[in-house]
């Protein structure tokens, strides 16, 4: 009936929860790497500070980000540029304020020599100051707001991740050039969701947009929503909603009797998180995104099974940002040879970077310093006895316009 | 049509607050005790309820187990930590106490489940929508509104009906009198907060299938049952129903005409009604 | 309450030097030690500041509020678009937040006021709701839930030791201030009326307004608060009304005295702290938070102050526990 079973997935996290509780509370907050085969070391350790949400709402993102982190330096045995990699990490919580206060810590007190992370959009424009001015080199692996890398863009911020534009536009293009013109526009009310919602109007063009239909972040009701999809006739729903919303919303849809009969396309809102809350009730459902779990490439198809079998889950589109994350500040320090000293040198060495990711072809827009990248449609199909996001079209390489 | 799905909608949202807002209500306004935990509670009996649907593979089983277990939690609370601070003028230590509890359980649950989204299908036979000729609806939010007034009357009954209820009523009016006339006020107080808990339980287990469970989502139907037992006036199960049939059609008629706003219509309707009765809508003067 | 060392004025006096001695070394740390600290500091001041406010609302008004943080928004955003679109002058935004603030708690204390218990306790956390709500969809404005970012320093105070030096006098002025009031005739009238409104305004005196009156003035000096803590983080967010920020104030209260002026700052201070230092060891700091808060409830009667009082009397008992001594000081504490 449910899907996956998780119950002893469940017991393994409490006793790791207490164990780790345990542990942390007697350590730094640094981690400290398992012992691996003596790489070369000839510098100082490096620290890399990390700031995911450990508590709160987004708390589930955090994890896989740092799971990500961690498995591409395993794989350089947390050593880049003749250095080891010490990582700092802090609670980004779900409060900017927060998030800012931590980033002071790092840059501040732990004296860290590069900072990675941030999964809150709000977190990461409250620190752009701080940071542009600190004149730390860092990495956002997830914030999603445009103006990271538009009107509040800083040369020392690179951006690894997507911007709500890059890939809600080629969506609206991708509905109206397969003939889906009549569509209702469907969004969360915040920021992101609005971003999201003009991009993908924008990709749309000249198609109808019969209803507009807002609904609060957090909704727990989509009643209302759905009864306006019904009433407005249409074939094709095209919108956005955030981690519970699209739980709640896919849910209710499917108690509507609708699931199947309207089609749903909705951003990046269906990922290994909803697709393991609601299993089979997202069939159908269209999403973009830069990635996929079936993503037909080597470095993908090495990456998924690395991941599945250190952490004994499938991977998400969160942990494949950090795995990218990672390997970028590895190759910009090994760029460097180690000398983190001149924060432009490292980023100068940083807008050059290009690798082969999970993703495809990584690499960065010299102006911006976003990453440019091919966005992916992707349905929720049933693939090899589980039901996940399958690759139907590659949406074409797109750059963020800046 | 559409104003029909949303007088549905809105019933069955309020008969979700009105099993939490009851809880409280009876916590709050006859146990006398302020319990910022509750939200913690509804969230107990929904993970509860996911993970024995998850087991047995029946929805069933956890409408009693769930309730259950946020009973017996109660219980041992209440004889553990918070016994000896029932009673007028201890409520900054209620406040604080029941707080530090919220934040274990928002931890503890978090620890045991995980961060992620939990979420459930509607149990069968619900599970397929209602279609009478052009109206279709969903039928889970029906069940629920059954669960709702199915409880209002068996605790309409258990108050005013029993004996136990009426040493409840009594425990709640004037406790110092009925300890005088013999009536056991400890544990009857007890035994209130205890089954105030077991309904915020029974309505996390009733709502997984409607809403889904995150971290966050206890203190969210903590200030819910707030807003229903203030709107609502204190300790009377008659005004926490009207009050959360009152939240839940103003939630989704609200959602209809200015969806950007409904937070506020929520906040605004609370303003308005205290403005205009200062002690809720069934309040009384209280001593 | 028995002392576990006796009290001659000698003691007395080295004890309070020691004490003011002690707050005025902590207070100094941060501006000398800087960066983090620094910010740590400056976070902690201005919450005090709201904090102290909150607590002589609750404390001698017995207003329990849960909406305090809407004077520490609006006190915020207006110093952010102030400062954006005029300029970070400290002469025009620290009056104006102190007048938005001021003029939204007579707004809503018109009807908020008439109500008491928790019935106040809801009705202020809806307009802070409702505050939050403003911030968060009036987007034009307030750029949403993205937050108001790159506020510029306040003039004159961009070196934020100096901001810090600011926002302590203003926590030292308040502290005299409150002191003041508490002892003045409308601050005992509040108090009076805590503990018996009916006698109080039958008595002829004008509660009401009174407490208007004070809820506009503790309301205009968390205005300032939130808009010195707006320049020191350089950004707004529709967050800073939300009802976390108001129950982390009156925790604050609650936790050390209610009805010490400086409980809450005693209160902020350690809170600040413990999460500070909890949540970088483990990822679980609300569950250790959480015990804090329950143990200081059930073993330290009277919030954290009782628990220093408690400490102390735990030293006498086990003064006493030694073998009687052959000097005066150990035969008098043991005789206690």
């Amino acid at each position: 009936m449910l899907g996956n079973r998780v119950s002893r997935r469940d017991f393994l996290r409490f006793g790791a929860g207490l164990a780790v509780m345990g542990l942390a509370a007697c350590q730094e907050g640094g981690q400290q790497p398992a012992a691996s085969p003596t790489p070369v070391v000839t510098g100082p350790p490096l620290k890399v500070g990390i700031i995911e949400p450990n508590s709160g709402v987004f708390a589930d993102l955090g994890r896989d980000q740092i799971n990500g982190f961690n498995l591409y330096l395993e794989k350089v045995n947390f050593v880049a540029g003749g250095r080891r990699i010490q990582l700092v990490v802090e609670d980004e919580t779900a409060d900017p304020a927060t998030a800012l206060t931590k980033a002071r810590k790092l840059i501040e007190a732990d004296r860290v020599d590069m900072l990675a992370g941030v999964i809150s959009s709000a977190s990461a424009l409250a620190m752009r100051d701080l940071v542009h001015q600190s004149r730390v080199f860092t990495v956002i692996s997830n914030a999603s707001a445009n103006d990271i890398t538009r009107a509040r863009k800083s040369p020392y911020i690179f951006r690894v991740s997507n911007t709500n534009y890059q890939m809600a536009f080629p969506l609206g293009k991708w509905l109206i050039d397969n003939g889906h013109n009549r569509i209702v526009l469907m969004f969360a009310d915040y920021a992101a969701g609005r971003e999201v919602a003009d991009a993908l109007r924008q990709g749309f063009g000249s198609g109808e947009i019969v209803d507009t239909i807002p609904f609060p972040l957090g909704n727990t009701d989509f009643s209302s929503v759905i009864d306006r999809i019904r009433a407005s006739r249409v074939n094709m729903v095209a919108g956005f909603a955030a981690g519970t919303d699209a739980v709640i919303f896919l849910r209710q849809f499917a108690q509507a009797g609708l699931a199947g009969r309207i089609q749903l396309a909705l951003h990046d809102s269906v990922d290994r998180a909803e697709l393991a809350a609601v299993g089979r009730d997202a069939l159908g459902v269209y999403t973009s995104d830069f990635w996929a779990p079936t993503l037909d490439n080597p470095a993908n198809r090495q990456f998924v099974d690395e991941y599945r079998r250190r952490y004994n889950e499938e991977p998400s589109r969160y942990a494949v940002a950090a795995y990218d994350a990672a390997r970028l500040l590895v190759e910009t320090i090994n760029a460097v040879n180690g000398d983190t000293s001149d924060p432009d040198r490292l980023v100068r060495a940083a807008e050059t970077i290009r690798f082969d990711s999970p993703r495809g072809l990584f690499e960065f827009d010299p102006t911006t310093h976003h990453v440019v990248q091919n966005i992916y449609l992707r349905q929720v199909r049933e693939q090899g006895g589980r039901v996940t996001n399958v690759v139907v079209s590659d949406l074409g390489r797109i750059r963020d316009p800046g | 049509m559409e104003y029909l799905s949303a007088l549905l909608n809105g019933l069955s949202y309020g008969m979700l607050l009105f099993l939490l807002g009851a809880g409280l209500s009876l916590v709050f306004g006859v146990g006398r005790f302020v319990n910022l935990a509750h939200g913690g509670l509804y969230i107990i009996g929904g993970y509860v309820g996911f993970t024995v649907f998850d087991r047995l593979d029946n929805f069933w089983p956890g409408m009693i187990i769930g309730p259950l277990v946020g009973a017996g939690l109660g219980l041992a609370a209440d004889l553990l930590v918070l016994r000896r601070l029932h009673g007028h003028g201890r409520e900054p230590d209620q406040v604080l106490i029941t707080f530090g509890l919220a934040l274990i359980i928002a931890d503890a649950t978090r620890a045991g489940w995980g961060g992620d989204i939990r979420s459930v299908r509607a149990p069968a036979p619900f599970d397929r929508p209602l279609e009478v000729g052009e109206f279709i609806y969903p039928t889970y939010p029906l069940f629920i509104i059954g669960v709702g007034l199915l409880v209002l009357a068996l605790l309409w009954l258990l108050l005013q009906r029993t004996r136990l209820g009426a040493m409840i009523r009594a425990a709640a009016g004037d406790p110092q009198m009925a300890q005088v006339l013999g009536i056991p006020t400890g544990p009857v107080l007890r035994l209130t907060f205890a089954l105030g808990v077991a309904l915020a339980a029974l309505g996390g287990v009733v709502g997984l299938p409607r809403l889904a469970l995150a971290p966050g989502r206890d203190f969210e139907m903590l200030l819910l049952a707030l807003v229903v037992v203030v709107i609502g006036g204190l300790g009377r199960i008659e005004g926490a129903f009207w009050a959360s049939l009152l939240v839940g059609l103003t939630d989704s008629y609200g959602k209809l005409f200015f969806p950007e706003f409904t937070v506020a219509m929520i906040f605004g309707l609370l303003a308005l009604v205290l403005i205009w009765r200062p002690e809720g809508l069934l309040g009384r003067r209280a001593a | 309450m028995r002392a576990a060392l006796s009290a001659t004025p000698w003691t007395t006096l080295v004890a309070r030097a020691g004490l003011l001695l002690a707050v005025a070394a902590l207070a100094a740390m941060p501006p000398l030690w800087g960066g983090y600290t620094l910010h740590l500091g400056l976070v902690t001041v201005t919450m005090a500041l709201a904090a102290m406010s909150l607590g002589v609302l609750v404390g001698w008004g017995g207003l329990d509020s849960l909406g305090h943080a809407a004077f520490w928004g609006l006190g915020g955003y207006a110093a952010a678009l102030l400062s954006k679109h005029y300029g970070p002058w400290p002469w025009l935004v620290l009056p104006v937040a102190a007048g938005v603030a001021a003029g939204f708690a007579v707004a809503t204390g018109i009807f908020t006021l008439r109500s008491r218990g928790i019935f106040f306790l809801m009705l202020t956390l809806a307009f802070a709701q409702l505050g939050f709500v403003v911030t968060f969809q009036w987007r034009d404005l307030t750029r949403g839930d993205d937050g108001l970012s790159g506020i510029p320093a306040l003039a004159g105070f961009e070196d934020h030791r100096a901001l810090y030096a600011l926002a302590t006098i203003f926590l030292a002025a308040s502290y005299l201030l409150f002191s003041r009031l508490v002892r003045s005739p409308v601050g005992r009238v509040l108090d009076a009326a805590r503990q018996n409104e009916a006698r109080a305004r039958a008595l002829g005196y004008p509660v009401f307004l009174y407490r208007l009156a004070v809820y506009a003035l503790t309301g205009a000096i968390t205005g300032v608060a939130g808009a010195l803590a707006a320049h020191e983080r350089g950004f707004v967010h529709p967050r800073d009304f939300s009802l976390a920020v108001s129950a982390t104030m009156l925790i604050a209260v609650i936790l050390v005295s209610q009805r010490r002026l400086w409980g809450p700052v005693l209160g902020i201070s350690v809170l600040v702290a413990m999460e500070s230092w909890l949540s970088a060891r483990t990822e679980f700091w609300n569950l250790f938070l959480g015990l804090l808060l329950v143990a200081i409830v059930l073993w330290g009667r009277g919030g954290i102050a009782g628990l220093a009082a408690q400490a102390w009397q735990a030293v006498g008992r086990l003064q006493r526990l030694l073998p009687r001594g052959s000097d005066a000081g150990a035969a008098r504490r043991a005789s206690l």
